[in-house]
């Protein structure tokens, strides 16, 4: 694209290519910090300095990948250190889930339907937000955003192995969490 | 396939990544392994369950088109890098002055003497206060309605609608919490003096919980959608509702003046 009249080659360069991954990022952002005020910064962060380093990013490369990068450092850097620590999953809880699953296994076989069908949108986002980042990050970029592992691995510098069981770790605390929810609701006994 | 092995390919079984002959042994073992086949049907009933209970969200507009003009006005390629990063590091400074010299008034206050107490009025009377002493400054600075109605939006469950003041320049708002209730403030330039506008959930003030207004005010809003609270001196602050929205309007004018203001025929709120 030429560039507009007061444009240079770097603004448009850059507002063609990083601007239309925007709402993936946002989105990404928006469930990472768990508000909307973090995520508006985590984002503003992010992009002044993609502009700013813009003749770091190789062209043709994964450009997705090298802005998730960024947010993911700004996100360490800044927002990680100042929020409050996730709530610590109780690994008793998951345990106690895993039994009350073999428990349930021989007589019922709807259990997760009936975890499942009363809980609140609320319940959920609670569930996410209460997973520790590097596990959330995993089933943000996977459940909702639907990326691939390779993806995945290649936005937050980590193997497709640990993708993998992170992904696995992750289901399970919140499947504990959600359980937990639906018993103090009366869903499930 | 063992119960471990069978574990560990869980994952990729979700989310459909096994090769046709592992996932033939996979479901082999789901066939004769109940407790296996419970904890992968319960992996991926929350894969599910997640997916479309938590939406993708999109950027909202007035964010979206924020960091474009930051990126636009931001170009260090058209100045030297140093000069540039020393101007990027003194962007909030500036930013602060230019909020601070927008919203201070050149014309002496008078400084009210409110209680700080869970009273609405009160609450506004000294947040107006704030504003002009530059304690309060907009989180989100612009000149544009609708981009400060999204940034509303996002961050209150109630609906702010911003009225467009004939003469007067939007100079932004900011979102504040009392208690478990958000208060959104909205700031207006007029010559030398500020209109200042405090927004929240009527239901909540009008049911007297965590902010309270008196009783005779609630009545009259009720009845006339209007209240006038007393006069301080040079001050005026009038209450009115919007669409279930509390608006409370406070500015160094007469009260008449400030009326007029708020039922311009023109107005469009």
């Amino acid at each position: 694209m030429i560039p507009k009249k007061n444009q240079t080659v770097k603004e448009t360069e850059f507002l063609n290519e990083a601007i239309p991954r925007m709402d993936s990022l946002y989105s990404f952002a928006r469930r990472l910090t768990g508000n909307a005020a973090d995520a508006d910064d985590l984002l503003q962060d992010t992009y002044l300095k993609a502009f700013r380093f813009w003749d770091k990013y190789q062209k043709g490369t994964n450009i997705s990948a090298w802005l998730f990068r960024i947010m993911k450092n700004s996100f360490i850097n800044r927002y990680r250190k100042e929020s409050k620590e996730p709530e610590t999953i109780d690994f008793d809880e998951v345990q106690e889930f895993y039994t009350k699953a073999k428990d349930a296994v021989n007589n019922d076989d709807d259990l997760g339907k009936k975890i499942f069908s009363g809980l609140l949108d609320d319940d959920v986002t609670r569930a996410l937000d209460s997973l520790s980042p590097d596990f959330k990050t995993v089933v943000i970029l996977c459940d909702i955003e639907g990326y691939t592992y390779e993806e995945i691995a290649e936005f937050i510098d980590i193997p497709v192995g640990t993708v993998r069981s992170r992904l696995h770790r992750g289901r399970k605390m919140l499947q504990s969490k959600l359980f937990k929810y639906a018993k103090e609701k009366g869903y499930i006994k | 396939m063992n119960c471990k092995e069978f574990v560990e390919l869980i994952s990729s079984a979700v989310d459909e990544r096994l090769e046709k002959e592992t996932l033939k042994n996979f479901y082999q073992h789901t066939n004769v392994c109940k407790i296996c086949r419970n904890v992968f049907e319960l992996e991926k009933l929350t894969k599910n369950f997640i997916k479309t209970r938590i939406q993708s969200l999109q950027t909202p507009d007035y964010l979206k088109s924020r960091l474009i003009s930051q990126i636009k006005s931001s170009d260090m390629s058209r100045s030297p890098i140093q000069l540039w990063r020393n101007w990027y590091f003194a962007i909030p400074a500036i930013a602060a002055i230019i909020i601070y010299l927008i919203i201070s008034s050149p014309t002496s206050h008078h400084y009210h003497t409110c209680p700080n107490d869970n009273n609405i009025i009160h609450q506004a009377f000294n947040n107006f206060d704030a504003v002009i002493d530059g304690k309060i400054k907009p989180a989100f600075v612009t000149n544009n309605l609708s981009d400060l109605e999204s940034f509303f939006k996002e961050r209150v469950n109630y609906t702010v609608k911003i009225p467009k003041l004939r003469n007067c320049v939007l100079v932004g708002g900011t979102v504040s919490q009392f208690d478990e209730e958000k208060l959104s403030h909205v700031i207006f330039r007029h010559d030398d003096c500020i209109i200042y506008f405090s927004m929240a959930d009527f239901r909540v003030v009008g049911g007297n919980k965590s902010l309270t207004l008196p009783q005779n005010a609630i009545d009259e809003l009720i009845n006339t959608g209007w209240y006038y609270a007393d006069d301080h001196e040079c001050c005026s602050v009038i209450l009115c509702l919007k669409d279930g929205t509390l608006c409370i309007a406070a500015a160094e004018m007469k009260k008449n003046k400030l009326m007029a203001y708020l039922t311009d025929p023109e107005l469009q709120w």
